[in-house]
């Protein structure tokens, strides 16, 4: 229903609309030339009409409301500038590289994890790629970590390592907590050098990806690096597709732009290295989350550590290829996310050290999934003012309101960022299907508020968050 | 006309009908690109990864080689037509490099040469395709050439460009040479002055004239454990402004600076070094590790580093400076670069915007930035 109004809206048809029965006077919902007109307005009734509008019964729950929407407002119109700057960085500005070109180093011994639980339709493509990566022999030692999986990945793996014995040596765990955060914890206190590459099993990485994702150590400040995931299978339907224009947004102007900018690269948890005694010095793996990568994203902000985030390290990987795995998937990033949004944001706030772009979109990266929730109030709050409490500054805010949540989250900025990334990929006939990306929105919207209520009732009843796999859809060799 | 002047209902409910259709007509319209899209499926493709990319700067050499090996197994078959055959210019012991007139006219050569024996290229010519010499290769002065791949020595004299990639065995570049593209050799690179270049690698790049003496290539200096000192916080010294390490420190770990680093003379530390803004190595510095910079970085003379070099604006590297170890190459890379002379360098010099062999300068160009 709220996506065929923000398509009315969008016609423009909602302009002649009128509410069903509202007995006061109010003016309609005006469509004016956006933002700046508006904000004007919204000064002007601020300071020359009187704020507060005549008591009526249960004003000031109203005028509460109002506040409540005003701040929503705010946050959604910086969401837009946020989303609207990215992708002008990534248009127009430098483009910093600073590790790309560093092909020939003394390079340092390193543990490829691999997490695996019921991967065998895809654990071998990742050995076998792995086997052929452009780093020196015998300094890359690849670790399966063979997580209490139930079907033929440990099979497969032996299999593998057999032909490998030197390369390849295989960490079956049979028992302990399940998640991954876990198992790479189990794993990572077996390895003896000083920095781990992690790739999910599903991930096929080229040749050159590990000195990529390697090269950034030299730097001394840097803790985590991150690639850029590239979906393979998106030729598969409506929805891989969809998810292939998100993930280009989200890497090739989103990322890229933190690391231009100097903010806040995040390292994602596959397709990325860690440095061990940076890893120690924050405390370990964190396996009671389910969003152990952002999570230690912070913690190694936080204790002066920086993540690098590499554009050309690209990995290909599989995303879901039906609603109710995507919908699991994202809820279960909200859930991991509203974690540590809970657990770093005061520390963010006052950690003294901490350049302002960093601590400003530290924030904005933590509260990425609380938008949707908000978004949804927003539009409650704004409908429930709308019909019940006519004023010259709530029928303001509505408009603005609904002005600016469409431009934050259903139209240009978003989609901008997406248009940006699809052109700097090269692949501009992506674009067409961008305003498909409606429904991927409204479905994120939906599913990552309903994670957030599920998780507020989860903390009440202090019930403890389950990791989920998401499906895989190779087809088994 | 009583009667007419109202429409009949059926009427009323067609044109209800169609102003329907054409209100969702134009809603749709917007919309028909992405239908299109989604039901042809002309972009349903996932975006294009190089499996076996690896970045290696031989690749181009690499991939020519098989060319032309395929080339002269086809030759030899007889399966090149005449017509075939003329895009090649070939030279061998029997027939020596000979353009045609036309080509000697114009001073232009738009044929892949094909090299088989020792050959030398007349001075000022341009060569707009591909060079295969499988033993040396000597081009004149002022020759410009496209790309070159020589299993020999390849030496060209002064006032020549290279505009795509080169690769030999070894290289020696005459002066005011200038390289737009790649030049690696599998043993040696040798620049002489007022050469400028863009991405070199091989073992050994020399930056030098003749008659220079060259630096020791490797330094064996170990930093002496009693004298020195060693941040206890897994490592790492982390300084939240400018800072200046006196000369003679002997230093174990890494130290970051968010501001201007400057390191005094003789110094050795083992660690990598990170500043945020400005970072200069005095004469005699040691550093065991890697040096990154945000802004600029200026080393001294006779300065050693082991590590890479990793500066987003530019480096300026005073004589007798070695980078590297033969055994261990490493990898410089800036937007630009400026060498002075008798400097040696193993592995990757990699300049984006532009890097410069200025083996004439003046001494104050390469003064220190004390912060």
């Amino acid at each position: 229903m709220i996506a065929w109004f923000i398509v009315l809206l969008q016609s423009g048809i909602i302009v002649a609309a009128e509410p069903l029965s509202i007995p006061l006077q109010r003016q309609s919902i005006q469509m004016p030339v956006v933002s700046t007109a508006l904000l004007a307005d919204v000064q002007l009734v601020g300071i020359a009409s009187p704020l507060l509008p005549e008591m009526v019964p249960g004003a000031w729950f109203f005028i509460a409301l109002s506040c409540v929407l005003m701040v929503i407002v705010v946050i959604l119109i910086l969401y837009s500038v946020r989303h609207y700057g990215f992708t002008l960085n990534r248009l127009f500005a430098v483009q910093r590289h600073p590790y790309l070109d560093i092909d020939k180093a003394d390079w340092p011994h390193i543990t490829v994890l691999v997490a695996a639980h019921n991967e065998e339709a895809v654990i071998a493509d990742a050995l076998s790629a792995l086997l052929v990566v452009d780093y020196p022999v015998d300094r890359i030692r690849i670790v399966p970590v063979n997580d209490r999986s139930t079907d033929r990945t440990r099979e497969i793996i032996d299999t593998i390592t057999a032909a490998h014995p030197t390369r390849i040596t295989p960490f079956h765990r049979a028992a302990g907590k399940p998640g991954k955060a876990a198992a790479l914890k189990d794993a990572t206190a077996l390895v003896k050098c000083e920095i781990i590459v992690i790739f999910d099993a599903d991930y096929i990485p080229s040749r050159g990806l590990i000195k990529q994702l390697v090269a950034p150590f030299f730097d001394p400040e840097v803790g985590a690096t991150m690639g850029r995931v590239v979906p393979l299978n998106i030729g598969t339907n409506l929805l891989t597709r969809l998810l292939d224009l998100e993930r280009s947004g989200g890497y090739q102007v989103d990322q890229q732009a933190r690391m231009n900018l100097r903010m806040v690269p995040q390292y994602g948890g596959t397709v990325g290295g860690i440095r061990l005694s940076a890893l120690a010095s924050v405390g370990g793996w964190d396996d009671t989350l389910l969003a152990e990568d952002t999570d230690l994203t912070y913690r190694l902000l936080l204790n002066n550590w920086k993540t690098v985030y590499q554009n050309r390290a690209e990995c290909y990987e599989e995303v879901p290829e039906c609603w109710a795995v995507r919908t699991r998937q994202i809820q279960r990033w909200a859930k991991g996310h509203n974690q540590a949004l809970s657990r770093h944001i005061r520390q963010l706030l006052t950690t003294s050290g901490l350049r302002w772009p960093e601590r400003i979109d530290g924030l904005a990266l933590l509260g990425i999934y609380a938008v949707a929730p908000l978004l949804i109030c927003g539009w409650l709050i704004a409908t429930t003012l709308y019909f019940f409490y006519p004023s010259p500054l709530v029928d303001t805010f509505v408009g603005l309101f609904i002005l600016m949540s469409f431009s934050a989250l259903g139209n240009f900025g978003a989609f901008f960022e997406v248009a940006a990334a699809t052109y700097l990929d090269g692949k501009r006939k992506h674009i067409r299907l961008l305003p498909l990306m409606y429904l991927s929105f409204i479905v994120s919207v939906f599913a990552i508020s309903q994670a957030s209520i599920v998780q507020l009732f989860d903390n009440l009843r202090k019930r403890e968050l389950k990791w989920e796999k998401t499906a895989r859809y190779r087809r088994t060799r | 006309m009583g009667k007419n002047s109202t429409l009949p209902e059926d009427t009323l409910v067609m044109w209800i009908y169609l102003f329907f259709a054409l209100g969702l007509g134009l809603l749709l319209l917007p919309l028909l690109p992405a239908m299109v899209e989604w039901w042809h499926r002309s972009s349903a493709y996932p975006l294009s990864v190089n499996p076996v990319n690896d970045g290696n700067i031989e690749n181009f050499s690499k991939r020519f080689n098989t060319f032309i090996n395929q080339l002269l197994t086809a030759i030899k078959q007889g399966d090149l037509t005449p017509e075939q055959l003329d895009k090649y210019l070939f030279s061998d012991s029997v027939t020596p490099f000979m353009p045609s007139s036309e080509e000697a006219q114009q001073h232009r050569i738009n044929r892949v040469v094909i090299a088989t024996h020792t050959t030398e290229l007349p001075a000022g010519y341009r060569f707009t395709r591909e060079i295969f010499a499988k033993c040396s290769l000597v081009g004149g002065s002022n020759t410009i050439l496209r790309a070159a791949l020589v299993h020999g020595n390849f030496e060209l004299e002064a006032n020549s460009a290279i505009l795509r990639w080169a690769h030999a065995s070894q290289v020696k570049l005459g002066p005011a040479c200038a390289i737009f593209g790649r030049l690696s050799a599998v043993e040696r690179i040798t620049l002489t002055s007022d050469c400028t270049f863009k991405r070199l690698h091989a073992p050994t790049i020399l930056f030098c004239d003749d008659h220079d003496e060259m630096p020791r290539p490797d330094s064996d200096v170990e930093i002496d454990a009693s004298h020195s000192v060693t941040p206890e916080h897994v490592g790492r010294w982390l300084i939240k402004e400018d800072f200046h390490i006196p000369a003679g420190t002997q230093l174990r770990g890494d130290v970051i600076a968010h501001g201007n680093l400057s390191i005094g003379s003789n110094s050795i530390i083992e660690g990598n070094i990170k500043c945020y803004g400005n970072l200069s190595l005095m004469d005699g510095v040691n550093i065991k590790g890697a040096l990154t910079s945000e802004k600029q970085l200026q080393l001294g003379e006779q300065c050693r580093v082991s590590g890479p070099l990793i500066v987003e604006g530019g480096i300026e590297i005073g004589t007798g400076t070695v980078i590297g170890q033969r055994q261990h190459a490493t990898t410089v890379t800036a937007n630009t670069i400026k060498v002075a002379n008798r400097v040696v360098a193993h592995g990757t010099l990699w300049a984006r915007q532009g890097g410069a062999a200025k083996l004439q300068y003046d001494s104050g160009e390469f003064k220190h930035c004390v912060v």
